[in-house]
């Protein structure tokens, strides 16, 4: 690695990962991801774009290659110091459904023992922060809150120990588009007065376009494309057209029979 | 009727503290071996299936053979009530470690991944996370084994352990269903005090949520 590797956030070398029975579920993955961005892995369901992120805090372990955070590889990193310095979000059944919207917030806090007058504050200021009222909400227990207040509890608890690195599976996946669209204005609003590396998992090309400055186009376990976000929708490449051309159909089509 | 009770009403309060303390010890000492049994074993899963095999085999022992069996034991022969307990929870643990053990593999996955996503040792796993979630599971097991150990506590009286069931062999012997049914009223009456008892605990253990768990 170069001298360039201090400002790069991850990187993914040579990675690849098969399964017992030898089917390939990545396939020599390279990938430079500097800091302060934000970056779209994006791809249809099995592209193994989930796979791929979830290497970074040692959920999964590649079976070829290597992934670095912060220009170590994760194997030279204590998996429990590596993923307490790692923000993670996921669809909304990643909440503790035994704790209360307090607590899951600062279950990070918790579990490296902090004390409670240093979380107390702490949570509050991330209950402002994406924008819940903390005397509405914070003896709440997920299932007494919607999809979207529960995926802002879910963004606190990631943001808690102010991680520079934040993992985001299809955070907003599983919300009507309406609170999407306000989830995504929340975070957009968030990353741009944070400084955050972020990778996002998502199959949402417009939730891509949106929130990220790069995205890598999975196919099949390998990087089909790997482009700036304005460069994306204007690439020859087969595959982003396909992608593309799979979007918005519904919309072309009514167009279409207006004309 | 009345006057029955009073003459025996002392006796009816000692044999069923006698109940209540043979059933008690070895509930304690089921959960004490059970529960970590049970967490145990879904750390070795290999080991679930012949464990859990074996606990169920013991609970299919008639319990008169079971207190036999126990007899001839030289480290616990001269106490008579120390069978009783060994035998008690014997049968306890079937109910406790299955349990458990379903309890804890019953927890959803994707919350366990989160927790260790976040950074929880496999420790702050199971005691932040698995236990709380398995907990009203754990307790029902309980439940089952206490309202089990109640009923066959009553044959302890066989190897001359006390409990309620003396009057039940009494009453048998002597053809005397008032003796039978001084026994037998306080026992059942002990299995549904347990039972609504744990049953509460239970309830207010299970995680709330509109679809249940």
């Amino acid at each position: 690695m170069t001298e360039s590797a201090q400002e790069l956030a991850i990187a993914f070398d040579q990675v690849g990962l098969t399964t017992l029975d030898g089917r390939a579920i990545l396939d020599q993955v390279s990938l430079q991801i500097a800091a302060g961005t934000t970056t779209a892995l994006l791809g249809r369901s099995g592209s193994g774009k989930t796979t791929l992120m979830r290497m970074v805090n040692r959920l999964i372990e590649p079976t070829a290659g290597r992934v670095l955070v912060e220009a170590k590889a994760t194997t030279d990193w204590d998996p429990i110091v590596l993923r307490r310095s790692i923000g993670y979000v996921i669809q909304e059944t990643g909440l503790f459904p035994h704790f209360d919207a307090e607590r899951n917030i600062g279950t990070v806090l918790e579990i490296e023992g902090r004390p409670k007058q240093e979380i107390a504050p702490r949570v509050r200021q991330l209950f402002t922060q994406v924008g819940l009222d903390y005397s509405t909400f914070a003896r709440r227990l997920p299932y007494q809150l919607s999809g979207g207040q529960r995926q802002r509890v879910g963004l606190a608890r990631a943001l808690a120990a102010e991680p520079k690195l934040l993992l985001m599976d299809e955070p907003f996946g599983a919300l009507d588009p309406l609170t999407r669209a306000e989830m995504q204005d929340m975070l957009r609003e968030l990353l741009s007065r944070l400084d955050k590396t972020v990778l996002l998992v998502t199959h949402d090309l417009d939730e891509a376009l949106y929130l990220a400055s790069h995205i890598v186009l999975l196919e099949s376990g390998k990087v089909v494309a790997n482009l700036p976000a304005e460069e994306f929708l204007g690439s020859p490449i087969p595959a982003v057209q396909n992608y593309v051309r799979a979007v918005h159909r519904g919309i072309r089509t009514v167009q279409g029979a207006a004309n | 009727m009345a006057g029955f009770i009073a003459q025996h009403a002392s006796e009816i309060a000692e044999l069923t503290l006698e109940h209540l303390w043979l059933t008690g010890s070895a509930m304690l000492l089921a959960a004490a071996i059970g529960v970590p049994t049970g967490i145990w074993l879904t750390r070795h899963p290999r080991w679930a299936k012949p464990v859990i095999g074996v606990v169920n085999i013991i609970q299919t022992i008639p319990s008169l053979a079971m207190f036999g069996f126990l007899l001839p034991l030289p480290w616990i022969g001269d106490r008579a009530a120390r069978i009783a307990i060994a035998a008690l929870t014997a049968y306890a643990l079937l109910p406790i470690v299955r349990n458990t053990y379903a309890g804890i593999e019953g927890v959803d996955p994707t919350v366990l991944e989160v927790a260790k996503a976040l950074g929880m040792t496999s420790g702050q796993r199971l005691r932040k996370v698995e236990l709380p979630l398995a907990a009203s599971f754990i307790f029902a097991g309980l439940r089952t084994a206490t309202v089990l150990a109640v009923g066959i506590a009553t044959i302890a009286a066989a190897v001359g352990a006390g409990g309620l069931g003396e009057f039940i062999f009494r009453g048998v012997a002597s053809v005397d269903n008032r003796l039978v049914l001084a026994g037998a009223i306080p026992a059942a009456l002990l299995a549904i005090a347990a039972d609504t008892g744990l049953g509460w605990v239970e309830s207010r253990l299970r995680v709330p949520s509109p679809g249940g768990r």
